[in-house]
């Protein structure tokens, strides 16, 4: 097990790690679902079929495990209304309301896109990190989140028309 | 003035990396722990579950005549529990719970209250200037709610003590009523105190949506309540009575029910709901800047089209989608849908969809 680890480790876990953090942006989250994936990459990795690459291979795991993340807590919330209020769910919330130190000596406008990213739908999210942030080609963000190349690119054209129009309100805000 | 895509692109490609603080090491170490001990983890999950189910099954041999004689409802329906009427239901709690491995009293107890499959159940507390009632959800399955409650009662979250901590509380859902069993000598105090009994118990059995609420002393009387007098029923809480704003503890924050003087209409409600007067504890539970632009009823689903003023952060957002939906459920709605030129988002709530309203709020874990 150890060595398989190390080698993922070393290739892909500064991506991985960005990108999960971008999609929950928490840092306990983050290291969580980091784990879980390792694990699920580890358990798995005999069935690799080699159909795609091992870089796409290893992200559309971390997608599902974001993404059930995601609906774990979406379930919570429907039946309860998770709130503000209490333990982990507050620290998540006020944590994701807080911007990273890393990005304190960014522009506000940088500031202004980390928080409009909570706007667009988890799979415009998805698209505009794995393409921006992630430096993916549409090709590798379609593998990856098992789309077809024009969703990717309708996908990124309305996370990014979402983007656009959280810089412009902002910008009427301050004027 | 706005961007061009590329613009957008360049931004999104200059967030900056974030610093993981787990080594290496530290992630192996975990994943091995992790994988080595889910066999033992999976067993330790399922024990209770086993002993449960066959503290269920050693139940129903031993006791099949007081189940069968509370309800009318055949045994394998779910509501057989809850329907079971006081005197019955007390026996079957008092007399098979203590023998039971594996079933603890108050999951055993509760289970006659809320049903077995339930998960949380409900309670209403004042806060500790005993002025505003405070509905919880309380997880069953962690401890009693009582103890669960008493570590949150405290100045640091706001609640006070639990008027119904000595009160049985029985729900026939049948008959869709309330039935709250005080010990003998019971009195609800003075007036101020008389009322905060009387609204916590109201909240407590709001979700179970009755039609009336009986109560007694164990000796079958009313229960007096100073200048009210002796009480052997109260009035339960009607669709549209109230609407939510928000309470400020000093780490927690609530959503609390006020009063509403919109009879009965939505978009008067909502108006209600952003004029709340700020003090030191309440608020509006609804960002300022949430303005909304037409309200339309259609069966069971709210239509809310708004817009958005000014920056309001995802926290701000997701109370004021929380305060309506826990509103609109109050108003007898079972679903709300927001709707926005542009956004797809509200804080953390997709509105592509319509949203449910939630069976309650507020829910407490004993984790702390």
């Amino acid at each position: 097990m150890e060595p398989f680890f190390e080698k993922f480790y070393d290739k892909y876990h500064n991506d991985l790690y960005q990108y999960v953090f971008y999609m929950v942006k928490n840092r306990h989250v983050t290291e969580d679902l980091v784990q879980e994936i390792y694990i699920k990459v580890l358990r798995s990795y005999e069935n690799f079929d080699g159909n795609s690459t091992e870089k796409t291979w290893l992200f559309s795991i971390a997608r599902h495990v974001t993404i059930d993340y995601f609906r774990k807590q979406g379930r919570t919330r429907k039946r309860f209304m998770e709130f503000f209020n209490w333990n982990d769910n507050e620290e998540i919330l006020r944590d994701k309301d807080s911007l990273p130190e890393e990005l304190m000596e960014k522009s506000e406008q940088s500031k202004r896109i980390y928080n409009g990213l909570d706007q667009c739908t988890l799979d415009q999210k998805n698209v505009i990190i794995l393409r921006f942030i992630q430096g993916m080609s549409i090709h590798e963000t379609a593998e990856t989140l098992g789309f077809s190349e024009s969703k990717v690119k309708t996908t990124q054209h309305r996370g990014l028309k979402i983007l656009k129009r959280v810089l412009e309100k902002e910008g009427e805000g301050d004027e | 003035m706005s961007k061009s895509d590329k613009e957008i692109e360049q931004i999104l490609s200059d967030l900056p990396p974030i610093t993981d603080s787990v080594s290496k090491n530290e992630y192996l170490r975990n994943i091995q722990l992790t994988m080595e001990g889910s066999s033992k983890k999976r067993l330790t999950w399922l024990l209770p579950g086993a002993c449960s189910f066959a503290g269920l099954m050693i139940l129903s041999l031993l006791f099949p005549t007081p189940l069968d004689e509370v309800s009318e409802v055949p045994l394998n329906e779910e509501p057989s529990l809850k329907n079971a009427p006081l005197e019955k239901t007390e026996t079957f709690s008092t007399s098979s719970v203590e023998h039971l491995p594996g079933l603890d009293d108050e999951v055993s107890d509760r289970a006659l209250v809320s049903s077995s499959m339930e998960t949380y159940v409900y309670r209403a507390v004042p806060d500790t200037s005993a002025q505003y009632i405070i509905p919880l959800s309380v997880p069953q399955n962690k401890g009693t709610e009582e103890e669960i409650i008493d570590k949150f009662s405290n100045s640091e979250t706001g609640l006070g003590e639990d008027r119904l901590e000595k009160a049985e509380i029985l729900i026939d859902e049948e008959n869709r009523e309330a039935v709250i069993v005080f010990p003998d000598g019971f009195e609800g105090g003075g007036i101020k105190s008389s009322h905060t009994t009387i609204e916590s118990i109201r909240w407590t059995v709001a979700p179970y949506k009755v039609n009336s609420i009986r109560i007694s002393n164990e000796s079958g009387k009313g229960v007096p309540f100073h200048s009210k007098g002796e009480l052997d029923s109260i009035d339960p809480i009607k669709e549209g009575e109230y609407a939510f704003q928000l309470f400020n503890g000093s780490s927690r924050n609530f959503l609390i029910p006020f009063a509403s003087e919109a009879n009965g209409r939505f978009e008067n409600v909502l108006s209600e709901m952003k004029k709340v007067q700020r003090n030191e504890r309440t608020r509006s539970a609804i960002f300022e800047g949430l303005h909304f632009l037409k309200v339309e009823e259609m069966g069971e689903t709210i239509t809310l089209e708004f817009d958005i003023e000014g920056s309001a952060d995802s926290g701000e957002l997701n109370t004021s989608v929380e305060a309506i939906l826990v509103t609109a459920g109050q108003f007898g709605f079972d679903s709300v849908k927001f709707e926005h030129e542009n956004l797809l988002m509200l804080g953390s709530y997709d509105i592509s969809s319509e949203l449910d309203v939630p069976e309650y709020t507020n829910p407490i874990e004993d984790q702390e």
